[in-house]
This record gives C-alpha cells, structure tokens and sequence, in this order.
C-alpha cells in the first residue's frame, strides 16, 4: 500500500438481501471480498462482465450506497466516519462520470449551468466572476473550444462524445483527486472513443488525477490503465500492471476474456467460454468460476478447485519498483502457454 | 442470380417539415449462402437499409427510388398483404435490442410455435413441437431449458431463442441488426460464433448490421462500409481488415480510420487513433464527398465534387477522389 | 439496449426536431378542438358578465315572468324567479371555475408535493405517504362533503376542500411513479453522488422534468373538479348563496323545469358545463399523448 494512496479498499462486501415470494430470502454477494488501491495519478481500471460487481464497488465508493463490510479510504480517511459537512467537503475529493452521456446531463440545463451544479452545490466561487472562470476553464481543460460558444448550448444540442466531455467538465471543476469512470467509452462510436479516452489521460498529466476506470473492455483497459484488476462475480481474479496482465495472462478467465477479443478469423465454438456467468446469488463453492473453467475440465476436476476459495497471490514477475502481479487460482498460468 | 440484389435504393424520412435522406442510392447483394456485414457508425443508414428490405420502416419513411430484388422478386411497391408472405419464411429480420422484445408472459417454446403456426399454418402440432425442439437445439439450448419464460433467460440465451425464431420458417436470408449489442464479451462471441456455424451449416446466407468491425470480422465474408447514408467502400473481408487489422487493405479513408479505431491487442501498447467532429447532417443538401470535413486526405476536389465508386480488385470498390488516380 | 433505453434514445432524437408542446398540442386534432373550446368558454366566462351587466336585483315582478322561454328580452329565457337565465349562466361559470380551480390547486399541491417526496425518499417514507393516499383514495366523497357541510355549513370553501382532498391520491400516484423513474437516471445519481442536497435535487432537477407531467394530470384534474362541483351542487350540497351551473340544474329540478317544460333552464347551464367539462377533458388527452413517447406510435 503506497502512501500516497488516494483510494484504498480493504475486504469491501456487499451483498444484497433481496426476499422472492414469501419465505425465501436469496443473498446477492454483488461484492465479495474485494481489496485495491489507487496511487496519486494513478489510472487503475476495473474489468468485468456485467454482474461482476464493478458498477457496484463505484457506487460504494462513491457512497451512493453503503457496504455490508469492508473500508473505503480516500486520501487516508474512511467516508464512512464522515457526516454532514465533513462528508459533503469529502465528496468533493471524487466525482463520478457515468456511462450514458446525455442521461447524466440535465436535458434543461445549459451546459453551464451543468458544469457550475458542482460549484453551486458546494457553495463555491461565490462570486459571479470567479464560478464563470471556473466553468470556463474546465470546458477548456475538456477540450470543448470555444468555451464561451459551448457552454450556451443544450445537451440535445451536441454529440455524445461533446456531451461526455461536458460530464468530464463537470468533474473537474472541483479538481478532485479521484474521478470514478463507469463505462464513459462504452455507449460512444468507436471514433470518438479515442478523444475522450486521450482527454482523461491528458487530464492525469496535467492535473495529477487518479481514475477508478471500468469497464467490460478489455482492450480499452489495457489503452488507458496503467494498472488492471479483472473481476469475476464480486472478486478480483487478477490484477497488475496493464503490459504485463494482458502479455503474461496467469488466470484463465483473463485468457478467455483476451482470446475473445483480440483473436481473430473464425471462432471455433469450441475455442469460446461455454455457458453464462452464473448469478450473484448463486455463486459456485471454492474456486467460483470452476464450473466454466477450461483448466478445471483439463485437469481432470482437482478437488482444491471445489473446496477453497484461491486468493490473491503473486505470479512473481514484478520488476523492483513496479507493483505486483497477483492472481486467484490454484493452478495460475506462471509460464508464457497461455499468451494468445 | 443473387439471392439478394439492392440497387440505387433510396430512403427517406419526413420530418416535421422537411426530409432527410438516410440511405442513398446504395446498391448491395448478397449471393446465396454468403453472409455480408454492414458497417458504420451511429446515423449512417445502416440500420434503415436494413429495415427497408422486409419493408419494415416506420410510417414517416418513403422509398423514392430502387429496386430490391428477393430471388429475382421485386420487393419495392408490394402491398402489405403481399410482403406479409415473404416475411419470416424467405427473409427473416432480428431487431436491434430483440432479445428484449419477447413476450414477457409467454413461454419461450410457445413463441416460437405462434410463429411457425403463423406463417405455415398447415403444419400439424406434432411438427410443430419436433421443430422447436430442433430450432432451440440448433441454437444450443438445450431441451430441459424449453419450456422457460424469458425472464428465466440470460441475455446470451434470449438471443439464441431470437435466433430460433428468425429461423423457424427456414428462411433464406437472415438480417441481423446488431446482434451482440448489449451482451457481455463472451456471449457476443459464442453468439457470433454461433452466426458463423449456422451460416456455414445451414447454407444460410446473412446480412449483419454492425457498428463493431471485429464482430463482422468473425462472421461475415464481405463488408460494407457506410458513411452518411452512402457506401464508401465494399469488399471481401479478408482483404480489407487483414489478419489482426494490421495487413489491412482498406483503401477508403474513412474505412483505414475505423480500423485504427480498434485497438490491436497483439500490437504496440497505445490509444487507438480516433475521428474529430461528426458526419454531416443529412436533412442539408450535401455536397461533394460527404467525409471531407473528417477526412485527414481532403483536397480540394473533395469538398466540392462527390467522388463515385472505383473497381480496385475484383469485388473491391471504394469510393475515394484519392483512388481514381490511374 | 433495454427497452428503456430504445424509448429514451427516442425521446432524445425526437426532441431535437420537436416543435413546442402548445405547437405539438395544436397539430393533434384532440387538443386543437380542446384549446378552441376552453378558450371560448374563458372568454365568455371571464368577459360575459362585463358585456352584460345586468342588474342583480332584477327578479320578476310579476307570474308572467317566471319560466319564460327564450324571447328578445331574456335570450335564455328565465328562472322559476324571474331572473335573467343567460346572466345566472355568466355568474355560475365564474362560480363552477372558481370551485373546479381551487380544488384543482388543492389536489396538485397535496398529491405532487407528496408524490414527489414519496417516490424520492422510498423505503419508510414511501411506505407511510403511500397507506395515507390509500386511506384518502377510499374516501368517499358524498358522506365526507355532507359530514363537513354539517359541521361548517354549505360554502364553496367546504366544496373546493373535499373535491381537492378526494382528487389528490390519483396525481400523487402519478407523480410518484415518474419520480420513481426519474431518481434511478444516470443524472440523479450523479448529482448525489457530488453530494448536493436532497431538497436541491428535488427542486431543481426532479421537479421541472416532472412538470409537463404535473400540468396535464392538472388539466385532467381541473375538468373532474368542475364535474364533481356541479354533481355535488346540482345534489343541494353546494353553497346556496353562490350560485354555480350545478346548483342552476338543482333548482331546475326542484322548481319543476323539467315537467313545466323549461328546456332552457336545464339546457344552457348544462351545456356550459359539458363544454368546459370536455375542453379540459380534451387538452389534458391530447396533453398526455404528446408528453408520452410511447404512445405516439413512432419505432
């Protein structure tokens, strides 16, 4: 755990009790167990399938909700100890960019006012002068010139990609030291992707900003993260450096994921992932995604693989001074094999 | 004779005052057995060409112009009565989103039955039941899982189930508007390795709508690249995206940008290029080549002088000023 | 993409080429006769008795002047008292606006203050709110109008409270559930998660998008009011002194119009509330189908 960590999470669960009919109650483990940290101007992204806990772990963070257990601390200091004003000054140290960009904007308001909402809730720049050169200099830091032309105009008005960066305009006007990314490529065209994908690393430079990526983009993770954690239904199965997870791929739902996606020519419906990703409130004895696991059925189903839950261990190839690359199975890939 | 032939087809859609030609004199076919894609980005007309071949626009949409040829039948002009017949038994069409679009209430063996009853009410019960059987098999569903509500279903399943029932009048030509939207990665690669097998197997021909190049890359054998209502470029897909999109030979601009837009995992670690601005607004009069303002190649000529297809290859064309050279 | 977001995208695109909601509510044919007709009936409400001041202590001075048909002098004829029937009809509409529009402004402000706060807060807030609508929502209107009558005497002011205290459950109903929606958007979430206050929230991002809303459930509200006004005053609950189209109907009756063949005290304040009744009724139909994507019948 590095210092200067700006968000540390430690044994995050949350688990949802939901009630079907009148006497069963089924358990939704969302979140199961989940540890990582995010260094000062760090890029770290979250990888998944829907039903992996991602989106969920952001809203925890973003104490949109509120764990089962575990503790989230940003900038050392626990959210969950905070209350009314403290924990209203602590939310303007992250902000959160969602996935749909006209949804997350009010259709009525211009894209001033949208971007000063932050200001304006915070109580900040007070003066009229002062909030109209903020919100103009996080247009401008969104790379929406002119800003004085842009921030007239209505969400309708613009195309999505100007749309997320109005989100991102919005972020940043209180320069916060964290920013939570759920899915902010995923609803855009392939071209535009790359200008906002650039913009955020463009802002991590010159704003020194950490990001909280997710995604269910492999290959977008591996753009923009400098480090990745792939989640498998509520717990991290691998994470480390972006280069090395998708060069040296040591768990097998990471290598499926990649095969998946940078393979290419004709699929085999053999060489696919059989079956679906089983519900949160289902979820597998011991290793949890056995029951799909290529290396499960080679092996001949080693029993270690039904009984224990593997956790995080190191593959042991970080250079000094790089973070480790750790990994949640019983058998991990420590040679090259498994590299598509 | 193809089994699908589009020429010059136009479409337009009125709107509140004025209209908007969304799909322009484009021409396509898709031979028998063979599976075409449909590339392009949001608003490129992809999805109405689609829509305009089993006659399914919206009311506000006309077709002034072209033909569309089904086995040598013309499409375009028929009555509603008339198209009725050949809907679902010798083109089928799978919606965007069609996963959601089961009857929530309804068991998913007994939508598939309505539909064969529909369209072939001669069939007995008995067929019925063995070819639904059958069809979800085909899918890979298995028999235990039949008698399932879609609720019950994953999203991967209900669009196998979708898949079932586009083909359960064994139509010839199956469209298919972005079927792997909205799926987890791994089910929209078994959902696309299960186009292909079925494509291969069953000699069914297929024209895929996609925005994702990579999809369309593992299904189809021909690609269409559609920019603001027009082809710009066509041709087999080999060729064009390459092994890993690294040997592409795509030649029109716009095409090679989409290709860089994909990151190659297999290749240097860094951002994928991307496209400023936005295509053209289509309810304006357009003039010359409609990707000028984007194109990072624009010359003079462009702006002013649409460019019209050019024969690179047998099979590929590409419509590029940049291209007529020679 | 679910089917919520196919009708969202929908909404979005349509609302780039989307002319006006009054220019929208012109083009449908239900709202054009709608307008036209509310329009009419303001106009000869709010302007009629200053056309035609009559003077409030004309009653007849003689039996040949009661019940008497439509002539030059009364155009509508006159009442079992000898008054003018076209001035009591002016008079009675100000009065049946009055009483539809007050309880009108009672049952919007209870049912989308408390639509809104339920359908934000949920869990035990939503729950309470909820079991005191339906306790309103059963509550029956005659017994509640005559118990009160009883206590307070017959006045608009007792009118207006029940019609608005029996009409809110039906908008906070409404308005909860597009609160409900509304607070799971992307928006919502993102301004919580700055951390602004719930009343801001509320205020400035759920209230104006649930505000076309509000107007056409106050629109169809406006024309239930007047309706129920005239039913309870045409049954004698209504304010004797004040005398509305309903209460006209009631003293037709009770003087005997009808057997004495009167057509036209029982015609005139009738029609006039069927007109206004159905205007509303009309705009708030058409109000509906242009404010709901899903009804307008486009992919």
């Amino acid at each position: 755990m590095s210092e200067s960590a700006v968000l540390e999470i430690h044994d995050l669960v949350v688990h949802f009790e939901t009630r079907r009919g009148f006497r069963q109650r089924t358990t939704v483990r969302a979140v199961d167990g989940v540890s990582f940290d995010i260094s000062q101007g760090e890029i770290l992204a979250l990888v998944g399938e829907s039903g992996c806990g991602k989106s969920t772990i952001a809203m925890s963070v973003m104490r949109l909700l509120a764990p089962t257990s575990g503790h989230i601390l940003v900038e050392g200091r626990d959210l969950a100890s905070l209350r009314g004003r403290e924990l209203r000054r602590a939310r303007q140290r992250i902000q959160m960019i969602f996935q749909d960009p006209f949804g997350s904007l009010d259709s009525r308001q211009t894209v001033y006012e949208s971007v000063a909402e932050p200001l304006v809730v915070h109580g900040l720049g007070r003066q009229g002068e002062e909030r109209r050169r903020r919100v103009l200099a996080a247009l401008d830091l969104a790379h929406l010139r002119p800003p004085e032309r842009l921030a007239a105009n209505y969400p309708h008005e613009l195309s999505g990609g100007q749309r997320q960066r109005v989100a991102i305009a919005s972020a940043m006007v209180l320069e916060p030291a964290l920013v939570i990314a759920d899915e902010p490529v995923s609803m855009l065209d392939v071209s535009a992707r790359a200008g906002i994908l650039r913009l955020m690393m463009d802002l991590r430079d010159r704003t020194g900003v950490s990001y909280l990526f997710i995604t269910h983009e492999l290959a977008v993770a591996w753009m923009v993260a400098d480090r990745l954690a792939v989640l498998y239904l509520g717990r991290v199965v691998e994470i480390g450096t972006s280069p090395e997870v998708v060069a040296h791929p040591a768990h097998p739902y990471t290598r499926a994921l990649l095969e998946v996606t940078s393979g290419d020519g004709e699929l085999g419906e053999g060489a696919v992932l059989a079956g679906e990703t089983p519900s949160a409130s289902r979820v597998p004895e011991g290793c949890r995604f056995h029951p799909r696991c290529p290396l499960y059925a080679e092996r001949g189903q080693p029993e270690v693989c039904r009984t224990q839950d593997p956790t995080l261990c190191g593959v042991g190839r970080a250079a000094p001074g790089e973070r480790e690359h750790l990994v949640a199975c019983h058998f991990p890939d420590t040679d090259d094999r498994g590299a598509p | 004779m193809s089994l699908l032939a589009i020429h010059e087809l136009s479409v337009d859609y009125a709107l509140g005052g004025g209209s908007l030609r969304a799909v322009d004199s484009v021409s396509l076919e898709v031979e028998q057995g063979e599976s075409v894609g449909v590339v392009g980005e949001s608003g490129c007309g992809k999805t109405t060409l689609g829509l305009a071949i089993p006659l399914l626009l919206p009311g506000n949409a006309t077709i002034p112009q072209g033909s569309i040829q089904l086995n040598g039948e013309e499409l375009v002009g028929l009555s509603e009565e008339a198209m009725r017949h050949h809907r679902w038994t010798d083109v089928a069409f799978i919606f965007q989103g069609a996963m959601n679009a089961l009857n929530p209430v309804q068991r998913v063996d007994r939508q598939i039955l309505e539909a064969i009853r529909a369209h072939e009410p001669t069939t007995t019960k008995d067929e019925a039941d063995a070819r639904v059987l059958r069809l979800l098999d085909l899918v890979g569903i298995a028999p235990s899982r039949v008698r399932s509500y879609p609720h019950e279903f994953s999203g991967g399943m209900r669009q196998r189930a979708m898949i079932a029932m586009s083909l359960a009048c064994q139509p010839s030509l199956l469209i298919a508007d972005e079927p792997t939207t909205a799926l987890d990665v791994i089910s929209q690669a078994q959902i696309l390795a299960l186009l292909a097998s079925l494509q291969r197997r069953q000699s069914l021909s297929l024209l895929m709508i996609s925005h994702d190049l990579a999809a369309i890359k593992r299904v189809c054998g021909r690609l269409v690249v559609m920019y603001a209502g027009i082809v710009v470029e066509s041709g087999p897909t080999r060729l064009l995206l390459g092994h890993g999109m690294r040997d592409a030979r795509a030649a029109h601009p716009y095409t090679q940008a989409l290709i860089r837009s994909h990151p190659d995992l297999q290749g240097e670690r860094q951002l994928a290029e991307g496209l400023t601005g936005h295509p053209p607004d289509l309810s304006r009069p357009l003039v010359g080549c409609r990707f000028a303002d984007r194109c990072p190649k624009a010359e003079d000529r462009c702006r002013t002088i649409a460019p019209v297809p050019v024969t690179l290859a047998p099979g590929h064309l590409a419509s590029c000023h940049l291209l007529e050279a020679t | 993409m679910s089917l919520a977001e196919i009708v969202q995208e929908t909404e979005d695109e349509s609302r780039r080429s989307r002319p006006g909601i009054w220019r929208q509510l012109w083009h449908d044919r239900m709202g054009r006769a709608g307008i036209i007709t509310a329009i009419v009936m303001l106009l000869v409400i709010g302007v009629g008795p200053v056309i035609f001041p009559f003077n409030a202590q004309a009653f007849g001075i003689s039996a040949a002047s009661i019940l008497q048909g439509p002539s030059r002098a009364h155009w509508f004829g006159t009442t079992e008292l000898g008054q003018d029937v076209f001035r009591e009809f002016l008079i009675g509409g100000r009065i049946s606006l009055y009483v539809g529009g007050s309880a009108t402004i009672i049952a919007i402000v209870l049912g989308a203050g408390l639509g809104l706060i339920s359908g934000y807060y949920g869990s035990w807030r939503d729950t309470v709110l909820m079991r005191f609508t339906d306790f309103f929502l059963v509550l029956p209107t005659l017994p509640l109008i005559i118990v009160l009558a009883a206590l307070f005497g017959q006045s608009i002011l007792v009118t207006s409270l029940v019609i608005g205290l029996t009409s809110w459950p039906q908008t906070a109903r409404i308005i909860r559930s597009q609160v409900l929606s509304l607070r799971e958007r992307p928006l919502v979430l993102r301004i919580r998660s700055m951390g602004a206050r719930d009343v801001r929230i509320m205020g400035k991002h759920i209230l104006p998008n649930v505000a076309p809303l509000i107007f056409a459930n106050l629109v169809l509200v406006l024309s239930g009011s007047i309706l129920a006004q005239a039913a309870l005053a045409f049954l004698g609950l209504g304010d004797p002194v004040q005398v509305s189209w309903g209460t006209m109907l009631h003293n037709a009756f009770d003087s005997g119009a009808m057997s004495a063949g009167a057509w036209w005290y029982v015609l005139t304040p009738g029609a006039g509330i069927v007109a206004l009744v159905l205007a509303f009724s009309l705009i708030g139909h058409a109000l509906d189908r242009v404010l709901n994507p899903l009804r307008r019948g486009r992919p």
